[in-house]
């Protein structure tokens, strides 16, 4: 037996989607709002789940350089399927310094600091005194991260005023900033953003797991459009 | 578990010098710390390729199993021709590989091939001994083909085949992204790689983001 609340599909008669006719209640939805929906069980409201499309949007990047993207153009020049392709796309993203487990760290991070300020001043002077890792704070290779201000533009533009969580994350980042020239990254805006929207860290980060889909799908695509193995043919890290 | 007979060709499969893109892409899966879950679904995807993975060790396996011992009847059947997700021209078993992988994967089909008391039927020792004629048709024979003439020759089902074929090649991925993952990213080249965009490019603008940080009421 088969417990389950997400959902029903009578063949032929009716798909009950949490309690919504999917067929009747639901078709008006964005994708996105729908797989928030799907995914919640909840619906948000229209204009925060486009607040949340529009940072998917802000971080489809199709660079085939980057360490997922990779992967789609590996598997694009040698013709694998996209279904096969999609997966283990989504399935190197699921990693420590980038991806998914970032994302997961990184709220970890926002969860950790605290509301009242001279608390929070506490809580800072001893994480730097003992060295931790704040997660969602600095990234390899270049000091800011051109999604920060993406992800203002799309809050301010949806006429969304910072909440708490996000008050929090830019100011360790301004105090970062100050002491360590380390500024907040996209993982812990978004974190921040989850959190202020009521999302726990596992509604963000299956709610997050195609955030790079985009990017894939156009790498895929463009190198299955090339010689067949040509995708740096050869090339050998070790 | 494989068959004893194939643990020469299984220790051929894994040598590195016929570490190819699959390798290298397991490796990239990991190298950001992902568990070798991710190695292991990379590598299996790549692997499932119909150029040198198992879209070409089936119907490699499928002509070889249907052939006579004839030159003639080989070039034509490993003439290239449309295949797989795109239609590449193809000759299952034949091409898609460096000049270095040609030879490493020709010398390993010698060493398994070539000596008739090492057992396995005639097919790779014909391949062994007509290589040039037949490879000026099919292209150099790649990892699928060494893999194909060995499982014939030695009577392997391909429900057995396709499973030793696919785990052999992944468990050497897996290896080489366990490695990758423990040098770590800082020896990993991402963006130090050529890169040669083609498309247009509109002119970068920039975000005030002191302006940005008013507006949604952080300053």
């Amino acid at each position: 037996m088969i417990e389950a609340a997400a959902g029903i599909a009578e063949l032929g008669r009716q798909v009950i989607v949490h309690g919504l006719d999917l067929h009747h209640d639901c078709l008006a939805m964005s994708l996105f709002e729908y797989t928030a929906f799907a995914t919640l069980g909840r619906r948000l409201p229209p204009p925060r789940a486009r607040i949340l499309e529009r940072i998917f949007i802000a971080t489809g990047y199709p660079d085939a350089r980057i360490w997922c993207n990779r992967i789609a153009g590996y598997l694009g020049s040698a013709r694998v399927d996209p279904g096969y392709m999609l997966a283990a796309a989504v399935a190197a993203s699921d990693s420590v310094a980038y991806g998914f487990r970032a994302l997961r760290a990184a709220y970890d991070a926002q969860a950790a600091i605290p509301e009242p300020v001279p608390e929070r001043e506490r809580w800072l002077t001893a994480t730097l005194a003992e060295h931790r890792v704040l997660s969602g704070y600095g990234r390899p290779m270049t000091t800011s991260d051109e999604r920060i201000a993406a992800t203002l533009l799309i809050l301010a533009e949806a006429g969304e005023r910072a909440g708490p969580a996000l008050r929090r994350a830019f100011w360790l980042h301004d105090r970062l900033v100050a002491h360590k020239g380390i500024e907040l990254n996209a993982a812990g805006a978004w974190a921040a953003v989850a959190m202020d929207f009521g999302l726990s860290r596992i509604e963000l980060e299956t709610l997050f797991t195609l955030m790079f889909a985009p990017g894939y799908l156009a790498v895929y695509i463009d190198q299955l459009a090339r010689p067949p193995l040509a995708f740096l043919h050869g090339h050998q890290s070790r | 578990m494989t068959d004893a007979k194939l643990w020469p060709l299984i220790a051929a499969l894994a040598d590195p010098a016929l570490f190819d893109e699959g390798v290298e892409a397991a490796r990239n899966a990991c190298v950001a710390g992902a568990s070798i879950a991710a190695a292991a679904i990379t590598a299996a995807a790549w692997y499932d390729n119909p150029l040198t993975g198992l879209g070409a060790l089936h119907p490699c396996m499928d002509l070889l199993a249907g052939l006579p011992a004839s030159l003639a009847a080989w070039r034509d059947a490993f003439t290239p021709r449309a295949h797989g997700l795109v239609g590449d021209a193809v000759a299952p078993g034949f091409g898609f590989v460096t000049p270095a992988h040609a030879t490493a994967i020709a010398a390993a089909a010698h060493r398994l091939f070539a000596d008739a008391s090492a057992g396995g039927a005639w097919r790779g020792r014909f391949f062994v001994q007509h290589r040039d004629a037949i490879t000026e048709v099919a292209g150099s024979l790649n990892a699928a083909g060494l893999a194909a003439l060995g499982f014939v020759d030695h009577a392997i089902d391909r429900e057995a085949a396709e499973r030793s074929f696919l785990c052999a090649r992944i468990s050497t991925a897996i290896a080489e992204a366990q490695g990758a993952r423990a040098r770590g990213l800082a020896r990993f080249p991402f963006f130090e790689d050529a890169y040669h965009y083609t498309g247009a490019r509109p002119p970068p603008r920039a975000f005030d983001l002191a302006a940005l940080r008013t507006r949604v009421g952080l300053d």
